[in-house]
């Protein structure tokens, strides 16, 4: 007896308890962390975390800094792009989206060697002003990107009659009133990202949470210090999600798919200008300038011998850490989104879930693993020691991404297509494999794709927990950074983002060209 | 086991979330006629349809199809599928991956004629030549026909149209409605159709059953109820009719 297509459209308790199983996952090495702290506390570790704390106040107050600069430009970046025509306007959010597809460590090299020149650059790219920049390219994209998908909840007439009303600023007025709730959880989202990311700060040579972490666990070896401050850096993490959820409400269900025909951007003589003068504006302050500070110094003859050293010792690792999280984060992701499927609640709570997750310092679950690999049986030390765990503890950290394209895709979905399947006595195989298999093919391969690069640019997690000699590539050029000439660091970094951007126009045509 | 053939409902309800959609439909539905169910938006026709055809359940009452009990309180004892039942969606639910050729074999399951049965159904709706389309790439009438081509090819005994007219012009709906009044009388095929717009059932259907808010208000002849009805719909129907035949008379 074969099941029915109609499962898909049932309701049921399945679904809320998959959810709740994929949560577990996700977050039992975060609990098997908050274990090992609670066996350790002592009065000398809560004096040891004094000192720590007003770090974290002032890492969260630098990383709120760039994600409210980010939002008020991305706010107005993705408004321009759904409403108005201009030249170039694909070429502008290609462009906005290229620092997050690479380590934000990369970002720092380039401010390095940007304030190294006399006057203006020197004080705009150094120190902490440098940090809020890097914090404002990454999310950046994120923020328009949320205000994109939002606006296609607003209708072609709606805005025709707010147009009629009140002008175009009216209309800019209100797409941004109906964007803002998205846009502010995305601009948080992007400022957690550079809050559990110690490569910008290190490579700028200032202090924050989560490099303190890594100096707790690396340098004093003090692995329930370490746990504690991420525990801490989490706490304040959650809570500040819970705030920006409360805030953006059941409006951060725009960030899927809506049934409505969404506006399409049409040419206004001033608007379209004023467009163009404000992408050139944002993408020469948070990508051309930084990009230059990459290419200068890696004009210089390149060392050859040096960059394919480097290259041999790490590809195979970069490839195979990025393959595996984003295999690790398609599965868990696409499961996610079955879940959610179209009801209300399922979607609400799988949304919650999602950005929880999301908020979360990857050191967090990293640590979780190396703390769970001390207490595992030796049989499991290829989960928790070898560099699979690289893989599971990025994939738990990044399957937000794909679950929401999922998420999307199990939600646009017909429902009238499982009821055709069920009265033609097509069954749930037959019908998974010919019709929503191919269909969601596209989806999975993106999610696949932005997962593989998101955790190719991560070094925290590789950081922590890659074992002995098994370095990805940003990793390698955070250890050479310090020591190495700085054109070849500039060279390498070239390299790596050279290759990200190919991997990321490949992942933008194949969605763009997708059959639905 | 009951004593007529087609569909017999008794007190059928459904509850979603609350609200009750439906309240004890009792009605007959005999076979080898065409069939309207009358309503306003929302008044619950369609649920009552996907009722019928075996795709939600009824929360209380039971169903009867040519004398089986195929529904009962909150249970389907018969799928969809075993109930020679054919349905053309609002949306159509075409599966835009397969050609129009492909969408219709795969409602023929295994029957090793399939082939040959899927083309012949895309030629009774005049669309064999679009056989290796895509439906994104057929006109708004192509999918129409396409549709009709899936649910006709199985030979179905019932078959259930659920609002699939909305969005076409005039002229394109009228073809498709004789289309259908032509090979449903060919083939001896019991057609229900919902529709909140009098003139399409009117087109199709010689019995009508008026719903409203969960309820049946009024079922009987077509042209019976058209004189007689206080039903809104039905009322406003027939004035805009009266108007139009004075406006042409001069």
């Amino acid at each position: 007896m074969s099941l029915s297509a109609l499962v898909l459209e049932r309701p049921g308790r399945w679904r809320m308890t998959g959810l709740l199983s994929v949560a577990c996952i996700a977050f039992l090495p975060a609990v098997a962390l908050l274990h090992a702290a609670m066996q350790s506390v002592s009065s000398d570790l809560f004096t040891r975390l004094q000192g720590f704390f007003p770090l974290l106040v002032k890492s969260i107050l630098i990383c709120l800094s760039g994600a409210a600069l980010a939002l008020a430009l991305g706010l107005l970046a993705g408004i321009f792009y759904t409403l108005y025509e201009y030249p170039a306007r694909k070429l502008f959010m290609f462009l906005f989206f290229l620092p997050v597809m690479v380590p934000p460590l990369l970002w720092a090299v380039s401010m390095n060697s940007l304030a190294s020149f006399p006057g203006f650059t020197s004080f705009l790219y150094s120190g902490r002003t440098a940090f809020i920049l890097i914090t404002a390219m990454v999310t950046f994209p994120l923020v328009a990107a949320s205000t994109i998908a939002a606006c296609s909840g607003l209708s072609a007439s709606q805005c025709d009659a707010v147009r009629m009303a009140q002008g175009e600023s009216g209309l800019i007025r209100l797409t941004a009133r109906f964007a803002m709730p998205p846009a502010a959880v995305a601009a948080c989202l992007g400022a957690f990202l550079m809050l559990s990311s110690p490569g910008p700060a290190m490579g700028l040579g200032i202090k924050t949470a989560v490099s303190e972490i890594l100096v707790s666990f690396s340098a004093l070896y003090d692995m329930r210090l370490a746990a504690l401050q991420c525990l801490m850096l989490s706490g304040s993490t959650l809570f500040l999600a819970i705030l920006a959820l409360t805030a953006a409400g059941r409006r951060s269900m725009e960030l899927l798919a809506t049934s409505s025909r969404p506006v399409q951007a049409s040419y206004h003589r001033s608007m379209s200008a004023a467009a163009i003068l404000f992408n050139s504006a944002c993408s020469l302050l948070l990508v051309l300038l930084p990009l230059a500070g990459l290419l200068f110094p890696a004009l210089s003859r390149p060392d050859m011998q040096a960059i394919s050293t480097t290259l041999s010792r790490t590809w195979g690792y970069t490839m195979f850490y990025a393959a595996g999280s984003a295999t690790t984060a398609t599965i868990l992701g696409f499961m996610t989104g079955f879940f959610m499927g179209r009801r209300p609640d399922t979607r609400l709570a799988g949304m919650v879930c999602l950005l929880l997750i999301f908020s979360l310092p990857a050191a967090l679950t990293a640590l979780g693993f190396v703390y769970a690999g001390t207490r595992t049986p030796a049989w499991a030390d290829f989960i928790f020691r070898g560099p699979m765990a690289v893989c599971l503890a990025q994939g738990i950290h990044l399957f937000p991404v794909p679950a929401v394209l999922a998420a999307r895709f199990f939600s646009q979905m017909p429902q009238s297509w499982s009821f055709a399947a069920e009265i033609h006595g097509i069954s749930l195989g037959k019908f998974l494999i010919r019709v929503l298999a191919p269909l969601a093919s596209v989806f999975i391969m993106t999610g696949f794709l932005l997962a593989l690069l998101l955790s190719a640019a991560d070094t925290g997690t590789v950081l922590l927990i890659h074992p002995p000699g098994a370095q990805n590539l940003p990793l390698a050029i955070f250890t050479i950074m310090a020591n190495a000439p700085e054109s070849l660091v500039a060279q390498l970094c070239l390299l790596y983002l050279v290759s990200a951007s190919a991997l990321f126009f490949l992942t933008y045509k194949l969605w763009m060209n997708r059959r639905t | 086991m009951k004593g007529i053939k087609g569909f017999e409902l008794e007190n059928v309800s459904r509850v979603y979330g609350g609200k009750t959609v439906l309240r004890d439909i009792s009605c007959r539905i005999e076979p080898n006629a065409s069939w309207g169910i009358l309503g306003p938006s929302g008044s619950g026709k369609s649920t009552l349809l996907r009722i019928m055809a075996g795709l939600e359940p009824p929360d209380q009452g039971k169903i009867f199809l040519d004398k089986r009990l195929v529904s009962r309180d909150g249970a389907i004892e018969v799928p969809a599928s075993k109930r020679q039942i054919s349905m053309v969606f609002q949306d159509l639910a075409l599966w835009p991956n397969l050609t129009a050729e492909e969408n219709v074999r795969l409602g023929l399951g295994k029957d090793k004629d399939a082939a040959r049965k899927a083309m012949e159904s895309l030629s009774m709706c005049s669309i064999s030549h679009l056989a290796k389309r895509y439906p994104a790439q057929l006109s708004g009438g192509e999918q129409q026909r396409l549709a009709l081509a899936r649910a006709l090819a199985a030979r179905p005994a019932y078959l259930l149209l659920d609002e699939p007219f909305s969005g076409l012009d005039m002229e394109i709906k009228s073809n498709i409605i004789n289309k259908i009044k032509v090979l449903t009388a060919a083939h001896k095929i019991t057609t229900i159709l919902v529709s909140h717009d009098p003139f399409e059932v009117s087109s199709l259907c010689r019995r009508i059953i008026l719903i409203d808010q969960g309820e049946i208000v009024e079922s009987g002849d077509f042209k019976t109820l058209m004189q007689n009805s206080k039903f809104p719909l039905l009322r406003a129907f027939r004035d805009c009719l009266h108007s139009l035949h004075m406006e042409i008379k001069g």
